[in-house]
C-alpha cells in the first residue's frame, strides 16, 4: 500500500531574472497510499502547484524520480499517465457544453459512442449537475463549473486525482458545501487525490494526510488531529491555527511559549481567580464578535505583551467591554514551548 | 522526440518562410544600395542622395506631406470616433462604417472620385488654388486612404476607457463637455499618437495617391519606381527604398512606444449616459467626416458608369468591357487567384504558428526571433519590398525561370506584406485563451492536436476570419510592392486600374476599382451573414 504513489528527492528551480534561482522543491519527498485524500497546504510561492505540475506531467523535475505502483513515471508524457488535474481556473472548454465538457477524456479505443454517453451521464449524476447537461459553461455558477471541471476530470477513470486549489475562487458558503461534496465523492470512487490549498480549514477539514510545505521543503506531514495538536515547529504552529506568542518572567520559567487563542482562559479578577499561578492581569483593548465566539485583544500588565483570546459567546459580558480589567490564565498543557522547536 | 519536433512544424515552416521571402530579399536590396558598379562597395549613393538637391527635396517632399497628412486625418479621425464610442449620436453605427469604406479599394480609388469632383475638369476645379494636381491633392488622396486606420484605432482606443470613469466624473458634477476634456482626451493619448504614427508610416509608403495625383510632384516611393523602371538605376532605387525606411523606423518605433505603454482597460463598455447638445454636435461632425469618403468613392463609383466625363452623362457599361485596355477582364480574375491564394495559405502559416508561438514552450531566443521577423513587414515601405524581390529573385542562379513572372512570387511578396497585422491579432488572441486547455486536454489523455481543433479554433474563428479576409483585401488593393514584379500575363486589377488611370482613362480605371471593391465588400457580406447563421452560442460570452 505504501508504494502506491512515491516521491523521491524531487527538486525544481526556476530562472528568475530579477531574484536569480527560484527554488520551488527541494529534495521534496513523501510516499500516499492508494485511496488516501492528501492535501498540500502551504503560503503561495511554497511550490505546490509546481509539484502538481510535475506530477501531471507538464513540467519535468530537476533532479528526483516519481513512482507509481512501484513503477518509475519521471518521463511519462501527461497523456500516459492518467493523472487526472483540476485548474484552478477550472479551464472549461467555453465552445463545448457540460456533457461535451465531460465527455472529453473519453476518447481512443475502449470507447465508443454509447459508452461514452452513459460514462458522462454518470458523472452528471454523481456531481448533481443534471438538468444543466446541455449548457455552456459561462452559462453556470461558479460552483456548477467547478463541479463540471471535476465530472471532467474523474471520467476516464484517473489513477490519481489532482486539483489545484479548486475552492478558492467560490463564496464563503458553497466553499463549505462543495469541500464536503468533494469529500463524499472521493469516497465514493475511492480515488487517491492530492489537494493544493493556502486554506488551513479546508486542508483540516478534508483530508487524510496533511503535508505542510513552505519553500519547496515538507515541514510536517500528519494526520490533521496530529499537525493541528503537536505542530512540530513555529511554522507549523503559526500557519494551522492562531497562535499567541508568549515571554513573560513569570510564566513558563520565563521562557518562550506559544498558547493557541482558544487556549487562553479568560476570567473575572476574584480574590481566588488573581491566586492562581501564573496568571495575568490585563485590559480589554478590542473586542469582536466572530460568529460563534468572541476574539478579544488584551494588553497584559506588563504594558507591552498584547495577546489574542476567543471565549464562548455564553462568556460573562463583563469581560467583553472594552477597558475591562481581566485575569489571564495560560493553562500548561496546551503550551507550545517553542524554544524546544 | 520527433513528435514534439512535429508539434512545433508551423514555426519553424514560418521562420523559413521568412527567412527566403523576407530577409534574403531585403539584404540583397541592402548590398544593392551599397554597390557602386565594377564590383566596389560604399555609402556613396546614400552620400549622393542627401547632397543632390532634387533628390533631397522629394525626401523633404515626402515628410511634410506626411506631417500634414497625419495632423489633418488623426484631428478629422476623432470626430467619428468618438460619435461612435462614447455618445449616443444618431446612427453612430453608420458614421462609423462609412469611414472604414477605403479600406476595401486600392489606395488611389477615392483620388479617382476627387479627379471628378476638384479635378481641372470637375465643377469644383477652380476652387483649390494652384489646382488639385499636385501637393494638395496627394493630401486630400492620403487623408481619405489613411482615415479607416486612424478611425478603427481611435475607436478601439475610446472604447476601451472604464466607464465608472464617467459616472464617477459626473457623480462629482461633470458635464459632458467637461467629461470629454478631463477623461476622454487624456486617456485617448496614446491612441492619438498610434494612430498619428500609423497615419504617417501609411502615407509616406504610398504609392498609389502620389502616382494618380501627384503630377509632376515627386515623393519617395514614386521616385523609386522612377528611377528602377525609367532609368534602370537599381542601385539608386534601392538607396532611396532604404532611405525611405528611415522615417517609416521612426514612426513604427514610436507606435510601439505608445502601444507598450498603453494600458488595457479591463472594464467592459457601456452604453455612453444621454446627453443632447453633444450628442446632437458630433452625429453632425461624424456625419461631416464620414461623407467625405463616400462622396468620392460614391463619384468615383458613379463615373464609371458615365460614357464621357464631363460630355456625356449617359449611364453605360461599356467601361466593364476594359476595350481601351490589353488585359481586358484578365487582371481582376488574376487579382481573385492571387487575394485567395494568399488569404488561405498566409492565414493557415500565420495562425498555426502563432498558435505554436503562444500556446506551446518555445526557447525564448527562437521566439523573440520570430516575433521580431514577423513584425518587420509593418515598416517595410512596399517599394523597398518589391524592388528588393526584382534584385534577389530576377536571374537568380538555380532558380528556374518559370519563378520569376509566375504567380507564386506575387503570392510570397504579399503575404510578407502583409504579415505583421494578422501575426499581431492572432498572436494576442490566441494568448488570450485560458492557457491550460491544452494541459487539461493532455492530462485527461488527448493529445495536443485534438485541442487545438476541437477547443481553440472553434473558439478563435473569429479571427482566423479577420485574417483571412484582411489578406484577402490587401492583396486584392495593394499596389506599391507588386508594381514592381508583375509580368503583363498576371498583372493584378489594382495595378492595371493604376495604369489606365495613368493612361487617362479615368472611368476604366474606376470601373476596375470599382470590381475590386466589389468582390472586397461581397466577402465582406458572405462572411457577415456566415456568423450570423452559425454564430455559435458561446460567441455570446
Amino acid at each position: 500500500m505504501d508504494n502506491f504513489l512515491s516521491l523521491r528527492g524531487l527538486c525544481k528551480a526556476y530562472d528568475d531574472s530579477k531574484k536569480g534561482k527560484l527554488i520551488a522543491l527541494d529534495e521534496f519527498s513523501i510516499n500516499i497510499a492508494e485511496g488516501c485524500f492528501a492535501a498540500l497546504l502551504g503560503p503561495s510561492g511554497s511550490g505546490k502547484s509546481t509539484l502538481l505540475e510535475i506530477l501531471a506531467g507538464l513540467t519535468p523535475p530537476d533532479e528526483g524520480r516519481i513512482f507509481f505502483q512501484n513503477r518509475d513515471i519521471t518521463c511519462l508524457a501527461p497523456e500516459q499517465r492518467k493523472f487526472s488535474l483540476v485548474f484552478q481556473s477550472y479551464a472549461l472548454f467555453p465552445n463545448l457544453t457540460v456533457l461535451d465538457n465531460i465527455a472529453y477524456g473519453l476518447g481512443g479505443p475502449g470507447w465508443n459512442k454509447t459508452s461514452r454517453m452513459n460514462r458522462a451521464l454518470e458523472l452528471v449524476a454523481v456531481t448533481s449537475l443534471e438538468g444543466l447537461e446541455h449548457r455552456y459553461p459561462h452559462e453556470l455558477s461558479g460552483g456548477q463549473q467547478q463541479r463540471t471541471a471535476l465530472a471532467r476530470a474523474l471520467a476516464p477513470h484517473p489513477r490519481l486525482l489532482l486539483l489545484d486549489e479548486p475552492l478558492s475562487a467560490l463564496d464563503a458558503q458553497v466553499r463549505r458545501e462543495l469541500g464536503l461534496k468533494l469529500r463524499h465523492i472521493q469516497r465514493e470512487t475511492g480515488v487517491t487525490t492530492l489537494l493544493v490549498t493556502h486554506d488551513q480549514e479546508e486542508a483540516l477539514a478534508l483530508s487524510d494526510l496533511v503535508i505542510l510545505m513552505e519553500q519547496g521543503k515538507i515541514i510536517q506531514a500528519g494526520s490533521p488531529e496530529e499537525i493541528y495538536s503537536r505542530p512540530n515547529s513555529r511554522f507549523s504552529a503559526d500557519f494551522v491555527g492562531h497562535m499567541n506568542t508568549i515571554e513573560l518572567p513569570a510564566v513558563n520559567s520565563g521562557r518562550l511559549f506559544g498558547l493557541r487563542y482558544e487556549d487562553v482562559e479568560i476570567l473575572i479578577p476574584t480574590e481566588q481567580t488573581l491566586a492562581r499561578p501564573e496568571v495575568q492581569v490585563g485590559r480589554v483593548e478590542h473586542c469582536a464578535l466572530m460568529g460563534a465566539f468572541y476574539r478579544l485583544e488584551i494588553l497584559l500588565n506588563d504594558f507591552s505583551t498584547s495577546i489574542q483570546a476567543d471565549v464562548a459567546r455564553s462568556a460573562d459580558k463583563e469581560l467583553l467591554k472594552v477597558g475591562a480589567i481581566v485575569v489571564a490564565a495560560f493553562p500548561s498543557e496546551h503550551r507550545l514551548q517553542l524554544n524546544e522547536l | 522526440m520527433i513528435g514534439k519536433v512535429f508539434q512545433k512544424l508551423p514555426l519553424w515552416a514560418a521562420m523559413v518562410f521568412l527567412a527566403i521571402a523576407l530577409v534574403y530579399p531585403l539584404a540583397t536590396l541592402a548590398a544593392a544600395s551599397l554597390e557602386l558598379g565594377s564590383g566596389s562597395f560604399g555609402i556613396d549613393n546614400f552620400v549622393a542622395f542627401f547632397q543632390t538637391p532634387s533628390l533631397f527635396k522629394i525626401f523633404s517632399n515626402s515628410l511634410v506631406l506626411g506631417a500634414v497628412v497625419t495632423a489633418v486625418t488623426t484631428g478629422l479621425a476623432f470626430f467619428p470616433s468618438y460619435a461612435a464610442a462614447r455618445t449616443r449620436a444618431f446612427s453612430r453605427g453608420a458614421i462609423y462604417v462609412l469611414c472604414l469604406l477605403p479600406l476595401f479599394a486600392p489606395s488611389f480609388f477615392p483620388s479617382l472620385g476627387l479627379i471628378i469632383l476638384l479635378g481641372p475638369q470637375g465643377p469644383w476645379g477652380g476652387l483649390i488654388p494652384g489646382g488639385l494636381i499636385g501637393p494638395w491633392g496627394i493630401v486630400m488622396g492620403e487623408v481619405i486612404y489613411t482615415l479607416p486606420h486612424a478611425v478603427i484605432i481611435l475607436t478601439a482606443c475610446l472604447r476601451d476607457i472604464d466607464p465608472k470613469l464617467y459616472a464617477a466624473a459626473r457623480s462629482l458634477g461633470a458635464g459632458p463637455w467637461r467629461c470629454l476634456l478631463t477623461i476622454t482626451l487624456p486617456a485617448a493619448f496614446h491612441g492619438f499618437i498610434s494612430s498619428a504614427m500609423v497615419v504617417f508610416l501609411l502615407t509616406i509608403t504610398d504609392f498609389g495617391v502620389p502616382k494618380v495625383l501627384g503630377g509632376s510632384y515627386s515623393v519617395l516611393a514614386t521616385e523609386v519606381y522612377k528611377q528602377v523602371i525609367g532609368q534602370h538605376n537599381l542601385s539608386m532605387g534601392a538607396t532611396i527604398s532604404l532611405v525611405m525606411l528611415l522615417p517609416a523606423l521612426a514612426a513604427f518605433g514610436m507606435d510601439y512606444l505608445a502601444r507598450k505603454r498603453r494600458r488595457h482597460g479591463w472594464a467592459a463598455w457601456a452604453e455612453p449616459a444621454i446627453a443632447r447638445k453633444q450628442d446632437l454636435f458630433f452625429t453632425l461632425a461624424g456625419w461631416a467626416v464620414a461623407a467625405l469618403p463616400l462622396a468620392v468613392m460614391a463619384t468615383a463609383v458613379w463615373s464609371s458608369f458615365i460614357s464621357f466625363w464631363p460630355y456625356d452623362l449617359t449611364f453605360t457599361m461599356l467601361n466593364y468591357s476594359f476595350n481601351d485596355s490589353i488585359y481586358g477582364l484578365s487582371p481582376i480574375f488574376n487579382s481573385l487567384k492571387l487575394a485567395m491564394a494568399v488569404s488561405l495559405c498566409g492565414t493557415c502559416l500565420i495562425f498555426t504558428s502563432a498558435y505554436v508561438l503562444e500556446r506551446q514552450t518555445v526557447p525564448r531566443l527562437i521566439s523573440r526571433a520570430y516575433r521580431l521577423l514577423a513584425i518587420m513587414p509593418m515598416c517595410i515601405p512596399g517599394a523597398a519590398l518589391g524592388l528588393a524581390y526584382i534584385l534577389a529573385f530576377n536571374h537568380l542562379d538555380g532558380l528556374p525561370d518559370w519563378f520569376y513572372g509566375s504567380m507564386l512570387i506575387l503570392v510570397l511578396n504579399s503575404i510578407v506584406h502583409f504579415y505583421s497585422l494578422p501575426h499581431l491579432t492572432s498572436s494576442a488572441s490566441l494568448s488570450g485563451l485560458d492557457p491550460n486547455y491544452e494541459n487539461v486536454g493532455r492530462t485527461l489523455g488527448r493529445p495536443i492536436w485534438t485541442t487545438f481543433l476541437k477547443v481553440v479554433l472553434p473558439m478563435r474563428i473569429a479571427t482566423v476570419l479577420e485574417a483571412a479576409f484582411y489578406l484577402f483585401v490587401s492583396a486584392m488593393t495593394t499596389v506599391s510592392a507588386v508594381v514592381f514584379i508583375y509580368t503583363p500575363d498576371m498583372i493584378p486589377a489594382s495595378v492595371a486600374s493604376l495604369q489606365a488611370s495613368d493612361a487617362g482613362q479615368v472611368a476604366e480605371a474606376a470601373a476596375m476599382g470599382t470590381l475590386i471593391m466589389a468582390a472586397s465588400l461581397i466577402l465582406r457580406c458572405l462572411i457577415k451573414i456566415w456568423r450570423n447563421i452559425f454564430l455559435p452560442e458561446y460567441e455570446n460570452r
